[in-house]
């Protein structure tokens, strides 16, 4: 093996910047990082009063995803929409952060160059000769694509542009305009969640969302669409403000397609293997890797969806079994796949989330595997411990690495200055558990020549003890409600473009998550009980 | 490539425009017919001193003229772009002051990134930011009426998840501002779904005239609507709202004929759509860098926007066209370069040396397009301002002596061809101590401002202000 030069990190300055905070388990944890939404004094006392009422008045973006599902839902078919969103950013490791992702100035110059040809292709599919049906279709259109019916001044506005077009237009190519209008509206660009009255209500004052708003709600959630026939006759009647029709819709929607899908999306998100697709292994020691890669992205993605659709916190992280591709399969000679998709693991590997072979290799390097971003992992993902990055002052000096070193005596050696500690001292001894594992996942006895060393301690946190190897840590992770509690705030974070940042947010949310938190609800009954509760259809109001 | 062809478009309300300037002192010439484009690129990782300096210059060489042979030496990174000896300023000395914590300029690849084109203060978080816009947005906002894109952000084959992959675009709250990096979407986003712009010739002036009126009375309804909406959100949403209603706002200014603060001042031109790009894997360095770079001229040439910055990724992964040993830019080059052990240095400033030359021969080949593309009475080489720069400096994670190429014509505004030591009284050292010594990069953000025609004695962070002596 090639030598690798590798980096002693010496941290001139006295070790992390002080913004490492590790409250020892059980009480609450510094939570998500990252997030910008502003929280004013209103919204904030607002909380404390109300505590299942864990978020603000606001609006959000359409994702490119869900604008593109939502023009075909009002197309009524497959349609290239053309319009080419910004990247999303990431924040937290989700994408669909409701502060940071916003129509750009280029966003709208591309909508406004691009709708026209859909909005064609609308009007063309209506059978209309005269402008009392035109104006029929385009209230429908427009309180479609709205998701709730028009007020006055909306319907006064598009007929105004469909009046403007009609001078010079056929009632066809007029509506073709008026929908140019809809298809890049603002009033269809962003979801609400506002409240009936929004400027009424007073600053601090709960809202309840209106059945409009708590049908998209739920539809983007669970499908990233908007919502079908079924869900809106809910909405349109109201009965989606009663818990129980809410509970039905969400079971109703969860069993789709589209369901398993966005499960899969926050898988990755959560597990940070949404980028391991991107990741390049040296290709001599891992020949494998670029037919591997993206098959063992989907076993992850339809392994967390099972654990989601019919499990428990505890199978998250001892599960014995796994979903993946034929592929993955055959080539590592799992069990043969039963009538639910599931294919049985070998002994070293029954660890769920932490053995998930995309979750190794992602927190990896080019050639060998990384116990720092493992160690990381674990705490960040599972623990919702973040951990900063070092602190800028920071002289780096490079020393040749002896090659007979394992990954963990060179990791050992290189971050044993005290002010490394500070915060390796947080993650390393967790990574060096993984150190059965290489980097693309794979289960060894040695490295380098050695027998692996997967000895490793879990502290501060709240079922803190010595383990040996991934299973051990698994069975720890599984009995820690710390964990549990983070797994749910991932979920929120996930579910709601927003992390809880400030302490009465925090303390609402663990109110309503509770019975997940201590003892073995199952997953999807604690996304349902959410769906169910006050913090899904109401807000605070803020300033 | 398809031929293309420029047209002026006639009787568009836009040509009849009367010629007014736009800027509190300093005039437009008249004589300008095309306006000036800048294309900031900032590769990661610092490099070589050693081999961009050409030989013969002294620490305290205040300045001396480029030529060819000049640029021609041993390991030259320059070498590649000597063509363009008189087209050239190598700006030695900058500091960028932003990224100063405790009086000292060490950080890392994202605070750098955040002051680069800002010259903002970097603060400190996850992610870094600044508290101020970068130069492409400003410049966009008051000069990039009359394009569809003001201005843009591309990234360039750099690696997410690394250090190479940082954002240098943002807005006046010093927010982040996506970057394009797959070369279909960036070909999407300035040329539109259809391919073409205005119009294709011949037009009768009755079926634009139609478009621009139905396009009117959308925006008209899309800015009623957005105002409505905003209407009903509290203080800190509407903040979200901002780029997108000042967009609505500007849409319906423009069809309105730009009326009253906004013309665009030069004559439309109208393109034939450029070929689309084909598909590539976007950390393969050396096709997006070409892909990139073409739809970059076209844009420029077509005036489907003027200014950009990019992250030029070098790919912390191997890069066997150039490098074919090195498994990890990051650490065994980068952070080899300060190795105490001078063998073990002295080879990685040859390598990044090797890589940088790679990227001047990319230049090269850009500044060709750029001197093959016709634009007004000139070129678009004539007409465009390049500025290639770094985030290390004189050592990596050091925002000492962060070195500065700018290259093109920049309608003379500059004195180019030359090498220019902007801060010759600073010790040998280039360490802290030679902070008071170098001026900030905000005084390079200054001397753009002004050569594009804003009368502006700060950028950023107001504590470094005026223009970067010895430019003009």
């Amino acid at each position: 093996m090639r030598p690798v030069l590798t980096i002693a990190l010496m941290i001139a300055a006295a070790g992390c910047d002080g913004t490492f905070d590790m409250p020892k388990g059980g009480a609450a944890f510094p939570g998500l990082e990252g997030s910008t939404t502003h929280r004013d004094a209103a919204l904030t006392e607002c909380v404390a009063r109300s505590p299942s009422t864990v978020l603000p008045t606001r609006v959000r973006r359409l994702s490119q995803s869900e604008y593109q599902r939502s023009v075909e839902h009002l197309l009524g078919g497959p349609v290239d929409t053309g319009i080419v969103f910004p990247p999303n950013q990431i924040v937290d490791g989700y994408d669909n952060d409701v502060d940071v992702n916003r129509v750009t100035g280029l966003l709208t110059s591309t909508l406004f160059d691009g709708v026209g040809a859909l909005a064609q292709r609308a009007a063309s599919s209506v059978a209309c000769a005269d402008d009392a049906c035109a104006r029929a279709a385009l209230d429908a259109f427009a309180a479609r694509a709205y998701r709730r019916p028009l007020s006055d001044e909306e319907r006064s506005d598009l007929s105004q542009v469909y009046d403007d077009a009609r001078t010079d237009a056929d009632p066809r190519d007029a509506l073709a305009a008026a929908y140019s209008v809809v298809l890049q509206s603002p009033e269809f660009l962003y979801v609400t969640e506002l409240g009936e009255d929004a400027t009424s209500a007073a600053p601090g004052s709960v809202v309840v969302l209106t059945a409009h708003e708590i049908a998209a709600e739920l539809s983007y959630l669970f499908t990233g669409a908007p919502a079908d026939a079924a869900l809106r006759r809910a909405a349109d009647t109201g009965a989606i403000l009663d818990p129980d029709e809410r509970e039905r819709q969400a079971l109703r929607l969860i069993q789709t397609d589209a369901a398993r899908a966005m499960f899969g999306k926050f898988a990755a998100e959560w597990a940070e293997v949404a980028s391991v697709e991107d990741k390049t292994k040296d290709a001599t020691a891992f020949p494998e890797w670029s037919q591997l890669k993206a098959a063992i992205a989907e076993e992850t993605r339809s392994f967390v969806s099972a654990v989601i659709l019919s499990g428990t916190p505890r199978d998250l992280f001892t599960a014995d079994w796994t979903v993946a591709p034929d592929s993955v399969v055959t080539a590592f000679g799992l069990g043969p796949k039963g009538a639910d998709g599931r294919s049985a693991l070998p002994p070293g590997m029954r660890a769920g989330i932490l053995t998930q072979r995309s979750v190794l290799a992602a927190h990896a390097g080019v050639v060998d595997d990384s116990p720092i971003k493992r160690g990381h992992f674990v705490r960040s993902r599972l623990l919702c411990q973040p951990i900063s990055p070092p602190a800028p002052t920071l002289q780096i000096t490079e020393t040749p690495t002896d090659p007979t070193l394992t990954v963990r005596e060179r990791v050992t050696r290189h971050t044993s200055g005290a002010a490394c500690q500070g915060c390796h001292s947080q993650m390393n001894p967790i990574g060096f558990g993984f150190s059965g594992f290489d980097a693309i996942g794979q289960q060894r006895a040695t490295d380098r020549g050695k027998p692996v060393d997967a000895t490793g301690k879990l502290e501060h946190t709240d079922v803190d003890a010595d383990f040996d190897g991934l299973e051990a840590l698994g069975a720890l992770l599984a009995e820690s409600e710390q964990a549990r509690a983070c797994f749910a705030e991932q979920w929120f974070r996930f579910a709601h473009g927003t992390a809880l940042t400030t302490e009465s947010e925090r303390y609402g949310f663990a109110e309503s998550t509770k019975e997940f938190t201590r003892g073995e609800q199952p997953i999807l009954a604690m996304i349902l009980s959410l769906v169910r509760s006050d913090m899904f259809t109401t807000r605070c109001k803020t300033e | 490539m398809n031929r293309r062809r420029f047209l002026q478009a006639l009787g568009v309300s836009a040509a009849s425009l009367p010629f007014f300037s736009l800027l509190e002192s300093s005039a437009v010439e008249a004589a300008t017919p095309r306006p000036m484009r800048l294309l900031c690129l900032l590769a990661g990782y610092g490099g070589s001193w050693a081999h961009l300096r050409p030989p013969g210059i002294s620490r305290t060489t205040p300045e001396l003229a480029l030529t060819k042979e000049l640029l021609t030496f041993d390991q030259s990174v320059l070498e590649p772009l000597k063509a363009y000896a008189a087209k050239m300023l190598l700006i030695e000395g900058i500091a960028q002051k932003g990224a100063l914590q405790n009086g000292t300029l060490y950080s890392d690849h994202f605070a750098y990134a955040s002051t680069a084109f800002t010259g903002s203060l970097a603060q400190r978080g996850s992610p870094w930011l600044p508290r101020s816009a970068s130069i492409e947005q400003v410049l966009g906002e008051r000069l990039g009426a009359g394009t569809p894109v003001r201005s843009l952000q591309v990234g360039i084959g750099s690696n997410p998840g690394l250090s190479d992959q940082v954002t240098l675009s943002y807005n006046a709250s010093g927010q982040q501002l996506p970057a394009i990096r797959d070369p279909a979407q960036l070909y999407r986003q300035l040329f539109g779904n259809s391919g073409g712009t205005v119009v294709s010739s011949p037009t009768p002036n009755t079926a634009l005239v139609a478009k621009q009126r139905r396009d009117l009375s959308i925006a008209n309804a899309l800015n009623k609507s957005a105002k409505r909406l905003n209407a009903r959100l509290a203080r800190a949403e509407q903040r979200k709202l901002d780029d997108h209603l000042a967009a609505l706002a500007d849409i319906e200014a423009r069809l309105q004929g730009g009326a009253s603060n906004e013309p665009n001042l030069y004559p439309p031109i109208t393109c034939d759509s450029p070929t689309p790009p084909a598909a590539a894997f976007l950390q393969d360095v050396p096709t997006i860098t070409n892909l990139q770079f073409d739809i970059i001229t076209q844009a420029f040439a077509c005036d489907r926007t003027r200014f950009i910055v990019a992250d030029w990724g070098i790919n912390a992964d191997p890069r066997p066209d150039v490098l074919p040993d090195i498994t990890d830019l990051h650490n065994d080059v980068a952070h080899a370069i300060d190795s105490s052990d001078p063998a073990v240095s002295a080879k990685a400033h040859a390598d990044m040396a090797k890589l940088q030359r790679w990227q001047a021969q990319q230049l090269a080949k850009l500044l060709d397009r750029f001197a093959q593309t016709p634009d007004g009475d000139g070129t678009l080489l004539d007409n465009t301002l390049v500025v290639w720069t770094s985030d290390f400096g004189v050592t990596t994670h050091s925002g000492l002596n962060v070195p500065h190429v700018l290259l093109g014509g920049a309608q003379n505004k500059f004195r180019m061809g030359r090498y220019l030591n902007v801060a010759p009284q600073a010790p040998a050292s280039w360490y802290n101590d030679a902070i008071p010594f170098m001026p900030a990069n905000n005084s390079l953000l200054v001397s753009i401002c002004r050569a594009f025609g804003l009368d502006v004695s700060t950028f950023g962070e107001p504590e470094w202000s005026g223009p970067l002596a010895g430019l003009v």
